[in-house]
Order: structure tokens, then C-alpha cells, then sequence
């Protein structure tokens, strides 16, 4: 029920009040149902004048539970309810992890994880400052000239000392490559086949299902006799490449794609798959062979799966 | 000529930061990030001492003009000075800086033989006045707002230093009162450079490798030496700055620049002066290297061929051949009157931090930070 505001209550009783009265003066004339509607109406107003008086102005819910603790005290098994509730608490958690799946699931644990995360933060943080750390006599390991002392350095020199193997791996063709071994991709998987002719009869064209690269000096073919069609929106001409020692990503353009794990064919295609390599122009690194060439291009290795992702991640190979 | 790397030696257990020759072109002295100053027989290209004693990396070191001491800066603010003889401490180490130094210039010999004061300015915004004999800091030259990172003792007497808080100050050396402050940068000021600086470097010792019996001798034939090099204008001064210019001054004649070089796109990490006072070069971040004009400061010509920062640069004694050390690990030989690359050096494996060509002129040394130091020679 709407809890009535104090003024509109009051102008109601005052009109039952008068009307009341008037219907004592008037009370020959009028029926006698209304006279007992009205005293009926009087009653239950004087009923609700009691509630209000006992417990105030319709409290929210929680708050009766307040005023019961003001008046009584808590529950002489409180704290204990408490204490187990709390302790019981996490055991509740687990198995709500264990057992949401889906979408749930997943929000579940990535809050869960969030929480951890921040908890670990804030732990490590009071270790430190509760850890006096001694002053270290020993030798730093970044020296640095004057002229770079205070400057903020990226750390992104270091030649290639291997070029040499570099060029031996590459006539044997063989790679110690950082995904040593890779899925194979079957061909009803990478390809999609295309139905053509006018009455559709005709199936020789594919349609690459991944990522490829096309070079820039790629012209199409007349459409009526491209066999193998390269889906512009799967074309990717850059790539975020690692390089694992420096412990650093670049954003570089794709130079070519030098070898894919599944097949010639496919290596000629340009296809993207994980575990392919392909060649990056490293120009804007700065890197220097040990003759003092400025490094061109480099190879490099997918490690994720771009048709999923949307991007070309990869470890340079040095 | 053709430059052959003459020495591949793992020298130090870290990066080497400073390398210098003495003024007499005889020793080379490296200062290194394992805290150690080593000093190497150029003859037999082997190493002669291993100074120990700074707690930090030694970030500068500097011969006296007269070759009898070498002193050098560390990271955690303390000097210590050397005798390159025998490679042994002189007394205890001179402590008052609070911050590391970050450069250290001796007094000319032609003003006081033998060499006993030397400047050195460090983070801390202070410059000071050491002496050798009496082992302690004569005077202390503080205004500065940031620290101080380079500083020159000219050839009349005054001191210039420059400072992180885009500053040049001009002290004079008796008392340490301030004569002037250059003002004109916009940011922080990486080097200075005399017009006489090598004259300045070397004192009394040429080419002819002639040696002076007594220090009077050797004061007259270095201001002899000076005042040639001097000739009739007043001595001029160049600063390069992190707002990616250069300004030339003339100190001793007024407050204004002379002119302001334009033209770096990143910011200039060293300009110097040819031994001949002919020339200035200026090493950037943009990975050029450019040439400039000595007297009037108008621009020559640039050298590209680096594909990092160019950190280093040092000309050789006879001003036609500038060498330059970068982060690409390479070191590059250029020749000035062709304004062509002479020669590729490469043979580092990490950045060169730094470069000296020897005072007369056969060898040039460059340490980085693969911890080797490399002996070039012509």
C-alpha cells in the first residue's frame, strides 16, 4: 500500500471528521449504510493512526531489523552465524565457479581473477615497504653514459651476432624456429569451394578460408580464370612482431611469406597460418650486422591464428 | 688510409662509458661501468693498471694538461685522482658532490704549471674547484637550478657551464664570482665546446712528441701554442641542447649569441670544435651528423649513414677526418673536405658510448656498452 504523506491524510480525516458530524446532524435524512461506511471508514483510520504511532512512518525493510537490535540487542548466536557464514563463504564461491558455465563462467572467473590480481598487488606492496631494503654496494647493471643518465631509453640495440648461421640455416632450409610443430591444416579447411559456370555446375575455384598476404605488386588476374581467390578482408600487410630478446613489440610491414608449415602451395600463397614464417622489414629497428649492414628484412614466426584474431602476431627469429 | 681494428681486448666486466688518451697521446685511460679505471699501454695494446676504488660506475675521466694526473667522476659523487704512472690512488677520494659528476675539465697549463685545479660539476647543480696538491675543494660554484652537465675551463680563465636548466654560466676562477649567464636555450644544455679546446687538451705537447724538462718550460710553449691558435678574436663557445639547437657565443665579449644553428630534428647530443678551430660538429639523435662553420656557425653539410642516435663525435688532430660512435654499434670514419663517408667501422656488438681520437693524431679509441674497448688505427 502507498504510504500516505502527512498532509494528505490529515485534510482526508478532517473530512471524515466533518462528515461524520454532519452526518449526525443530518442523520435523519441519510441511509443508514453510509452512516455505518463512514464510522467503518473512522475505525480503520484510527487502526492506521496506531500503526503509525507504534512504528513509525512505513521504514524500509532492513531498518526494522535495526530497531529490533536498538531495543533487543543482536541474537544471542550471532556473531557465530556470522563467523561460520564468512568462513563458509568461500567454499560457496569454488563451487559456484565449478559449477557456472558459459557466459557466466566466464565473467565469474574473470572477476574472480581481477580480484585476485589486485589482492596479490596490494600484499606485494605492503611486503616492500615493510622490507627495509639494504643499499646495494654492488655494481649496477645499466651504466650509462652522462649524457644518458636521466634520459628514458629504450633498450633496442644488440647486432645480430648470428647472421651467419642465418644464411647457412637458409640454404639447408632448415629452421630451429620458436613453434617447432603445427597443426596441419587440411585442404577442405583452407579452402572453400566456389561453384561457378552459369548453371553452377562448375567447382575449380577456392576461396582461402585464413589470413594471407598479398605483395603489393600483385595484379588479379581476369576473375573468369582466377582460380584462387584471396578475400580482402582477411589481407593483412603488417604484423606485431616480438623480438624475444629485447623483450619488445614493433608494428612492421610484411615483407613476404617465406615458408608455410602446410605445403608449397600454400607458402606461394601467401597464406598466414600459425607457425608460418614470414619476412618483416626491420628497418626502423636499427639493427646492424656484424659488418656493419643495416638489417633490411628479417624472419619472423606467426604465433597465433590471424583468422581468428584479426591480427598477425609473431617471434623474430634471431 | 685505411682504418684496421688493431686490438679486440673483453677489457672491462661492463660497459665502457668514457675513454680518453692523455694530452701527450701516449695512454689511454677508460672509465667503465664495473667501477674500475683502467689504464692500457697503447704499445702493446695490453692492459697496464686497473684502478679500483669507486663504488659506482665511473662516468668521466680526464687527464691534466700536463699528463702527470688523471682524475676521474663516478656516479656516486665521489673524484679520485690517479697517478697514471704507476696506476696507484693519490690520497682519498674527494667527496662533496651529492649527485654523480657528470663532467670534469682541468685548468689551461699556460695559466698555472703545474696543472693543480681542476672544475667538476655534477647533478647536484654545483660546480666545483678542486685541488690536487692540497687534495681539497677550493671553491664551490653553485646559481645553477638543475644539475650541471658539462663544463670547460677556458683558455683566459673563466669557467662555462652548462646546465639542465637551459643555462650557460660564466665563472671567474679567483673568486668565484658570476661574470655572465647565456641564456637562449630552451632546454637542456648536452655539451660545450671551446674553439680551443684542443689546444686547451694537450698544452704544451704537439705532434713532435717533445718533452719538457722543467714546468715554467712548459707553461711558456703552451701559451706560446695558445695564443696562436687564439690568433686576434675573442675565444668562442658552443653549446648544444636538447631543444635540438645550437647556439654560438663569444663569452668574453657579451651575453648575445653570435649566431644560433638550426637544422637538427632531434636533439643535439654533442657539438665540437676542430682542433684547427675551423669547423664545428654536431652529433644528433636524428642520426646525422652535421658540419658547420666555425667562425660564423652557417651550416655545411650533413652526414648521414647512421641508423640510430649518433652519440660520440671526436676529430682527428689534423681536423679532416671527424669520427662518430652510434647506438647502431657502428663507428664511421667521414672525411671533411669530400663531406663522403671514409670508412665503416663496424666491430662492436652493442652502442658505442664512446669515442677519442689521440691528441696526435695515429689512433682513435671507442668503448660501448659490449665492455670492449677498440683501438683504431690509421
Amino acid at each position: 500500500m502507498q504510504p500516505i504523506s502527512k498532509q494528505a491524510w490529515l485534510t482526508y480525516m478532517d473530512v471524515t471528521i466533518f462528515g461524520s458530524s454532519r452526518t449526525t446532524i443530518q442523520y435523519k435524512s441519510t441511509p443508514y449504510f453510509v452512516f455505518f461506511l463512514e464510522l467503518y471508514l473512522a475505525l480503520l483510520f484510527m487502526g492506521r493512526l496506531r500503526n503509525v504511532y507504534l512504528k513509525g512512518p512505513h521504514m524500509p525493510q532492513g531498518d526494522y531489523i535495526e530497531l529490533h537490535r536498538k531495543r533487543h540487542g543482536y541474537r544471542l548466536d550471532h556473531f557465530e552465524r556470522k563467523r561460520k557464514k564468512e568462513a563458509r563463504e568461500v567454499h560457496k564461491r569454488s563451487e559456484i565457479a565449478q559449477k557456472a558455465l558459459g557466459i557466466k563462467g566466464k565473467m565469474f572467473a574473470k572477476k574472480r581473477y581481477a580480484e585476485k590480481a589486485s589482492m596479490k598487488k596490494t600484499l606485494a606492496m605492503h611486503e616492500e615497504s615493510s622490507t627495509r631494503r639494504k643499499v646495494d654496494d654492488d655494481v649496477h647493471d645499466g651504466a650509462v653514459p652522462a649524457y644518458l643518465l636521466d634520459r628514458d631509453q629504450t633498450t633496442r640495440a644488440k647486432v645480430l651476432s648470428n647472421t651467419i648461421k642465418q644464411k647457412r640455416k637458409e640454404k639447408a632450409g632448415k629452421w630451429e624456429v620458436p613453434l617447432p610443430k603445427v597443426r596441419p591444416v587440411a585442404e577442405d579447411e583452407m579452402f572453400k569451394v566456389l561453384r561457378s559456370g552459369k548453371r553452377k555446375t562448375k567447382q575449380w575455384k577456392r576461396m582461402v578460408t585464413k589470413a594471407t598476404f598479398v605483395g603489393p605488386g600483385f595484379t588479379r588476374k581476369p576473375p573468369k580464370y582466377e582460380r584462387f581467390i584471396r578475400p580482402s578482408g582477411l589481407r593483412f600487410t603488417k604484423a606485431h612482431v616480438t623480438h624475444p630478446e629485447l623483450k619488445c613489440t614493433f608494428n612492421l610491414e610484411i615483407i613476404g611469406v617465406k615458408k608455410n608449415p602446410n605445403g608449397n602451395m600454400y607458402t606461394s600463397l601467401g597464406v598466414l597460418t600459425k607457425g608460418t614464417i614470414i619476412e618483416v622489414n626491420v628497418s626502423e629497428l636499427g639493427l646492424v650486422t656484424p659488418g656493419g649492414k643495416v638489417v633490411w628484412g628479417k624472419y619472423a614466426q606467426i604465433t597465433n591464428n590471424p583468422e581468428n584474431d584479426g591480427c598477425v602476431n609473431a617471434v623474430l627469429l634471431v | 688510409m685505411t682504418i684496421v681494428i688493431d686490438e679486440v681486448a673483453i677489457c672491462h666486466r661492463n660497459k665502457i662509458i668514457s675513454v680518453s688518451f692523455s694530452p701527450d697521446g701516449r695512454q689511454l685511460a677508460s672509465g667503465s661501468g664495473d667501477a674500475t679505471v683502467r689504464l692500457w699501454d697503447l704499445n702493446t695494446q695490453t692492459p697496464l693498471h686497473i684502478c679500483r676504488g669507486h663504488k659506482d660506475s665511473v662516468i668521466c675521466v680526464a687527464w691534466s694538461p700536463d699528463g702527470k694526473h688523471l682524475v676521474s667522476g663516478g656516479k656516486a659523487g665521489e673524484i679520485f685522482s690517479w697517478d697514471p704512472q704507476t696506476g696507484k690512488q693519490l690520497g682519498r677520494p674527494l667527496a662533496a658532490h651529492k649527485g654523480w659528476i657528470s663532467s670534469i675539465s682541468w685548468e689551461p697549463v699556460h695559466l698555472n704549471a703545474p696543472c693543480r685545479h681542476f672544475v667538476s660539476v655534477g647533478e647536484d647543480g654545483d660546480a666545483r674547484i678542486w685541488d690536487v696538491v692540497l687534495r681539497k675543494c677550493v671553491i664551490c660554484l653553485s646559481g645553477h637550478r638543475a644539475g650541471v652537465t658539462c663544463v670547460k675551463w677556458g683558455g683566459d680563465g673563466n669557467i662555462y657551464t652548462g646546465s639542465k636548466d637551459g643555462t650557460i654560466k660564466v665563472w671567474e676562477t679567483s673568486q668565484g664570482k658570476l661574470i655572465r649567464e647565456l641564456k637562449g636555450h630552451g632546454n637542456r644544455i648536452n655539451s660545450l665546446s671551446l674553439s680551443t679546446d684542443y689546444v686547451l687538451r694537450t698544452g704544451a705537447f704537439d705532434h713532435t712528441s717533445k718533452q719538457y724538462s722543467s714546468a715554467e718550460e712548459m707553461k711558456k710553449v703552451a701559451l706560446e701554442r695558445y695564443n696562436k691558435m687564439k690568433g686576434s678574436g675573442p675565444e668562442l663557445l658552443v653549446s648544444g641542447s636538447d631543444d635540438w639547437t645550437m647556439f654560438l657565443w663569444e663569452p668574453s665579449v657579451g651575453k648575445l649569441p653570435k649566431t644560433r644553428m638550426t637544422g637538427h630534428q632531434q636533439l643535439v647530443m654533442q657539438a665540437c670544435f676542430s682542433p684547427d678551430g675551423r669547423w664545428i660538429a654536431s652529433a644528433s639523435c636524428d642520426k646525422s651528423v652535421k658540419l658547420w662553420n666555425g667562425t660564423t656557425g652557417k651550416f655545411i653539410a650533413t652526414f648521414r649513414g647512421h641508423v640510430r642516435d649518433v652519440y660520440q663525435i671526436s676529430w682527428s688532430a689534423d681536423s679532416r677526418l671527424l669520427l662518430s660512435g652510434s647506438a647502431d654499434s657502428t663507428l664511421k670514419v667521414w672525411d671533411v673536405r669530400s663531406q663522403k663517408l671514409k670508412e665503416d667501422l663496424p666491430g662492436h656488438s652493442d652502442c658505442v658510448f664512446a669515442t677519442d681520437w689521440s691528441p696526435d693524431g695515429e689512433k682513435a679509441a671507442s668503448g660501448g656498452a659490449d665492455g670492449v674497448l677498440k683501438l683504431w688505427m690509421g
